[in-house]
């Protein structure tokens, strides 16, 4: 159940009709986690058992370590509910990457093949839900928030269905405290949750699956095309990620503060960040706080020396790159991410020691300059994260960078007729929605808009909102794709 | 960072009441609108038919209308200007027109039938096909299935199709999703009609394409067939295609109880509003009629002589009209032999009711057990 298709709203407005109307908090606490363990069961109804037995798992392990007296028990504690939570992760989401790289290891090395890959199916979200389970159990190891002693309480931390499957990661001890405050019909919160809503949708609908129309059928056969279509699928690509993930979890804060909860955001604009060290720090942020507080401050974080703080942010970044995916690319996507953090850190210091450049960098122009730079990075190292391998990365590389004739000018017509390929959709559209996008962003940042939109009459104010859900719906092209972030 | 803003509580409430009412509202306009006014916008395969017979009835506003109603077989075969009629006395000539759509069975004649008399079409006649295969209710000509892959559906089906189809969820669930959200279910038509460099070039061609598929080229609204076999390769092919989709049909002939109330109910609305109908069994290659089993023609017949007993309406016998050589396939008649047998048609079955006569013994089917 998708949260743009007609399917959830109706859901959704019948849930949140009910919760409202239910006079009791802990009524309320027990229709959330049936409707998310329905929600969650849509897709998979054993896979949605396994998450509450392995949250049971957890609820257990936490008190069981609250409980222990000496603290090599309450590390033995942590250890298992890692151990678990990790496996679990390891099990579902990296068993066959790790298996075919052996054994493409081994059939490089000359052996036959040994490994197969298993049916596995991946349990959507799992990657965000187990990193919620960390993050709880560390905490409560580090005796930051006491062990939730109530089981439904803790199961509706995990199962809670606007942040589930994608997002954003939510801290137990940001989340727990809000399940037990009483709550009442708040209609500045639900006019609230329907504008982070509408406005996600609107970024799903209408800007990130028509930018898919330029990037997929590109990257799938990036030799097609002529270089100017490559460099615009890759802008496209940059747009749709970026759309389809903020579009997510604007939805989910949205529908989270419509039922009386408070999610953190996830996104502060990153394509207007003046470097790559600030743009992770506005992307994907409860990610990006996850790693630093959970893998990069225990690590060594930026303490040491300048060679440790390298190596703690390769690592931090590399698998950043792993998180999001069991294979190559995004390993690699990582591993660059990390690199450019490093150069970012080394040219910082150079630049502070000459004053004039970095004053110059520092003025209006050089901060769109830096902008415009750290945008066309990041764009840059999104083809090996939307790559299926680093042949078809260097392949997209290849156009981007030389103008070499297309399959079309090399071919005769005779053998083109058998791959007729998928051309995108006039590069009109690409403009409009880039520059849709681009308005939304320096209106967003100005809020100049606000004042006239308080000003606007009630009526007026809605007949609005119903016309961006209009355009969301008109624009959306040929159905609603799968958000991105699902896969991870 | 989302820069949104807070309003007071009862401006929110107020707010998200127009937004609620806004939504529903343009919707439920847009349903209406395209419903009303841009019918072939929506649903090009009945509304340019629609535009068609509109523009033929309003060249004669006063000729009485003879309409032909049924599947792609009267679709490509029944060619109304090559019928020789001629007018009555004192009266204006008769249009004589063919409304044939792609696997029509008779629960979507009656769909049909209905929005054409919703939307001021008045035939004083009615010629109706009917088919056996298209009795069961199962297989390829399953009216479910067509009814999803074929027709776009109005506000007006969803009362028919929920009694007709009430165990289908997936289509009640699509034909409510098309009434409810059109802004949705029709964007493509609707971007190609306002922006349509919005649309991929492949979806652009596919809805250019429909809309020409769609468009009447004959006056008397026949289509040629868009695909005539001729190798001996071509032709097996089309056998065997004929052979795994209409030959379990025919062995036994099922009669799916909806069907059989579809019709009843096509022919009780026809008498109710004083429209003279009659039925129609079109030509069938011998190989196809060799597909009916003993059992296949006594359940044929038995179910059409009760049919005549409780409806008592001609009952056309026109498979064995047209020779195996002017087949395309193993229900549709190839170009070259349209013209004949409409004249034959015109001749022998429209001109008599037209004129109000009896047809002659040989056209009736089993005549004998009538008897």
């Amino acid at each position: 159940m998708l949260f743009c298709s007609i399917s959830f709203m109706v859901f959704f407005v019948v849930l949140l009709c009910i919760y409202w109307v239910l006079p009791w908090q802990r009524a309320r606490v027990w229709l959330l986690v049936a409707a998310s363990f329905y929600f969650y069961a849509t897709w998979n109804k054993w896979l949605a058992v396994l998450l509450c037995i392995s949250t049971f798992v957890d609820y257990l392990l936490a008190l069981g370590m609250e409980k222990a007296s000496t603290a090599r028990k309450r590390k033995l504690f942590l250890c298992m509910s890692l151990f678990a939570n990790l496996g679990l992760l390891c099990y579902f989401k990296y068993t066959n990457f790790f298996l075919l790289s052996l054994d493409e290891i081994l059939i490089a090395m000359g052996a036959p093949s040994w490994f197969r890959s298993l049916r596995v199916i991946i349990p959507i979200g799992i990657s965000f839900y187990t990193f919620e389970a960390i993050n709880y159990m560390v905490d409560v190891y580090q005796g930051r928030i006491r062990a939730e002693r109530n089981f439904v309480d803790f199961l509706l931390f995990i199962l809670f269905f606007p942040h589930l499957v994608s997002g954003p990661i939510v801290r137990a001890r940001d989340f727990l405290p809000q399940i037990k405050r009483p709550k009442h019909c708040d209609w500045v919160r639900l006019h609230l949750g329907l504008q982070y809503f509408l406005m996600g949708l609107f970024k799903k609908l209408a800007i990130a699956d028509r930018m898919a129309l330029f990037a997929d059928p590109v990257f799938d056969h990036a030799l097609d095309h002529p270089t100017s279509t490559v460099w615009i699928a890759m802008f496209a690509y940059a747009m749709q990620v970026y759309c389809d993930f903020s579009g997510y979890t604007d939805m989910a804060i949205g529908t989270a503060h419509m039922l009386g909860y408070k999610l953190a955001e996830n996104f502060n604009m990153p394509y207007l960040a003046a470097n790559i060290s600030e743009f992770w720090n506005r992307w994907h942020i409860s990610l990006s706080s996850w790693l630093r507080d959970y893998l990069f401050i225990p690590l060594g974080g930026s303490r040491g020396s300048e060679w440790k703080t390298r190596r703690n942010l390769l690592i931090t970044m590399t698998l950043c790159g792993l998180w999001h995916g069991a294979a190559w690319p995004f390993v690699g996507f990582g591993f660059l991410q990390g690199w450019l953090l490093i150069l970012h850190r080394a040219f910082h210091r150079w630049c502070r020691s000459r004053p004039r450049l970095d004053a110059a960098l520092r003025s209006q122009l050089g901060t769109a300059f830096r902008i415009a730079f750290t945008f066309v990075c990041f764009c840059l190292s999104l083809v090996i994260f939307r790559s299926s391998s680093f042949s078809s990365a260097f392949d997209m590389y290849r156009r981007l960078l030389t103008a070499a004739p297309t399959v079309e000018q090399v071919l005769p017509d005779s053998l083109l007729v058998l791959a007729p390929k998928v051309e995108p959709p006039p590069v009109f559209g690409f403009w409009l929605t880039a520059g849709i996008m681009l308005a939304g962003h320096l209106l967003g940042r100005s809020g100049i808009w606000i004042r006239p939109a308080l000003r606007l009459p009630a009526p007026m104010l809605g007949f609005s909102y119903a016309v961006l859900f209009g355009l969301a719906l008109l624009l959306e092209p040929q159905g609603a794709k799968p958000f991105i972030y699902f896969q991870f | 960072m989302p820069n949104l803003f807070l309003t007071s509580a009862s401006k929110g409430k107020r707010v998200a009441l127009w937004t609620l009412i806004g939504i529903v509202a343009s919707q439920l306009a847009l349903s209406i609108y395209l419903d009303q006014r841009r019918l072939e916008t929506r649903d090009p395969l009945y509304g340019h038919r629609l535009n068609h017979l509109r523009q033929r009835l309003a060249e004669s506003p006063h000729s009485p209308l003879f309409l032909i109603l049924g599947s792609s077989r009267v679709k490509y075969s029944i060619r109304p200007d090559a019928m020789k009629l001629q007018g009555l006395a004192n009266s204006p000539q008769p249009i004589v027109y063919n409304f044939g759509i792609n696997g029509l069975g008779t629960i979507r004649a009656l769909m049909h039938f209905r929005r054409l008399l919703a939307d001021g079409i008045q035939p004083q006649w009615l010629l109706v096909e009917i088919w056996p295969p298209l009795w069961a209710e199962a297989g390829f000509f399953r009216e479910a299935r067509m009814v999803q892959s074929e027709d776009d559906l109005h506000w007006r089906d969803l009362l028919l199709l929920c009694r007709y189809f009430r165990n289908d969820r997936a289509l009640l669930h699509l034909a409510l999703q098309k009434c409810l959200t059109p802004l949705r279910s029709y964007r493509d038509v609707l971007l190609a009609l306002s922006v349509e460099s919005l649309l991929s070039p492949e979806k652009l061609r596919e809805i250019k394409q429909k809309v020409q598929d769609t468009l009447p080229t004959d006056r008397g609204g026949w289509f040629p067939l868009p695909w005539e076999l001729t190798t001996p390769e071509e032709k097996h092919k089309a056998w065997l295609d004929g052979d795994e989709k209409i030959k379990p049909l025919l062995q036994p002939v099922r009669i799916d109880p909806r069907s059989d109330a579809a019709l009843r109910e096509l022919l009780s609305e026809c008498r109710q509003h004083h429209i003279k109908a009659a039925l129609i069994l079109l030509p069938e290659p011998s190989w196809t009629r060799g597909w009916y089993t003993t059992e296949s023609h006594a359940v044929v017949r038995t179910y059409l002589t009760r049919l005549y007993h409780d409806y008592p309406v001609p009952i056309v016998d026109a498979r064995t009209w047209v020779a195996d050589d002017d087949f395309s396939d193993s229900s549709h008649m190839a170009t070259k032999g349209v013209s004949a047998f409409s004249e034959r048609l015109g001749r022998e079955v429209v001109q008599p009711l037209i004129e109000g006569r009896p047809l002659q013994p040989h056209v009736l089917f089993a005549d004998e057990e009538r008897k």
